[in-house]
């Protein structure tokens, strides 16, 4: 196994991860997630559309928010195991909009021969509104 | 109002081979440029039988019927996606074949800010096809205003 990596020795509750910044969510991407995905809902690439659904323009799919998030906490855990993702929605996050992710350590604990820790997370835009919140649970290798 | 006949009913299975092209398609797409997505041989170095499925590559199967929504009768301007939940049993991988089954968990009425809804819980399950083995829970929360 790799020397590299996050340690459950090297982590504290309370830790926080840095914070990153992710974006601006263009459309082009937008348009890459929908193929990529399947969800082909307009809102999210047609602005006429969009707005025909009374939104001021194209919005993010949730789910790519949540894969962005995703891979924050995969860079963060280098080598460690997602167990537990859960995301709740908050608000839109517009095209356009660039994240900002926040993370902490807001648990430590070892379970079925398992070093898990839990981070709480959120979204934030640009203008500072809280477009998402959730938790993921890690486990980590030990040294 | 969803018709409570609904709570336990399970949609057919579907099956979805997981490619490395689906792979890094799906990465490209949320601009991970982590090179185990597109480097089989740098995936075998960091421990995967073949390049892995990043974290949320799962919401591609999130219904194993399309016709999910008009099933149940759901009037897509009333709903709002509460949000998402993730249990990884194990890790899927390019060439893994998985069959995964919706079922509708349970409905309960809320009374929030907005007047009464339905909160129903579904829940699609994801196992490897060859091993049997379980891979992952995908829990959605969806809300159907009144």
């Amino acid at each position: 196994m790799s020397k590299k990596g996050l340690f459950f020795e090297d982590i504290s509750t309370g830790m926080e991860l840095p914070t990153s910044k992710r974006g601006p969510i263009i459309r082009q991407q937008l348009i890459d997630y929908a193929s990529a995905s399947g969800d082909y809902n307009k809102i999210h690439y047609d602005e006429g559309f969009a707005k025909i659904a009374k939104l001021p323009g194209c919005i993010a799919h949730g789910m790519l928010v949540m894969a962005i998030v995703g891979t924050y906490i995969t860079d963060w855990s280098k080598g460690g195991v997602l167990k537990h993702f859960k995301i709740r929605f908050a608000g839109v996050t517009n095209e356009n909009d660039t994240l900002m992710l926040k993370g902490k350590v807001s648990k430590k604990y070892s379970e079925n021969g398992e070093n898990l820790v839990e981070i709480s997370f959120l979204t934030e835009t640009q203008d500072e509104r809280i477009t998402t919140q959730g938790s993921a649970v890690i486990a980590l290798k030990a040294k | 109002m969803i018709d409570r006949k609904f709570i336990g009913y399970e949609f057919t299975p579907k099956e979805m081979v997981i490619t490395r092209w689906r792979i890094s398609h799906f990465a490209n797409a949320i601009r991970d440029s982590n090179p185990i997505y597109f480097d089989v041989n740098e995936a075998k170095n960091q421990g995967f039988k073949d390049i892995p499925v990043p974290t949320t590559f799962y919401t591609r199967m999130t219904f194993s019927d399309i016709n999910f929504y008009s099933t149940l009768g759901i009037d897509l301007r009333k709903l709002l996606d509460g949000g998402r939940e993730i249990k990884y049993y194990s890790q899927g991988c390019a060439g893994d074949t998985i069959i995964y089954q919706t079922k509708v968990e349970n409905i309960v009425e809320k009374e929030g800010k907005r007047g009464k809804m339905d909160l129903i819980t579904v829940v699609t399950s994801g196992k490897n096809k060859d091993a049997g083995e379980k891979v992952f829970d995908l829990i959605i929360s969806l809300i159907v205003f009144h």
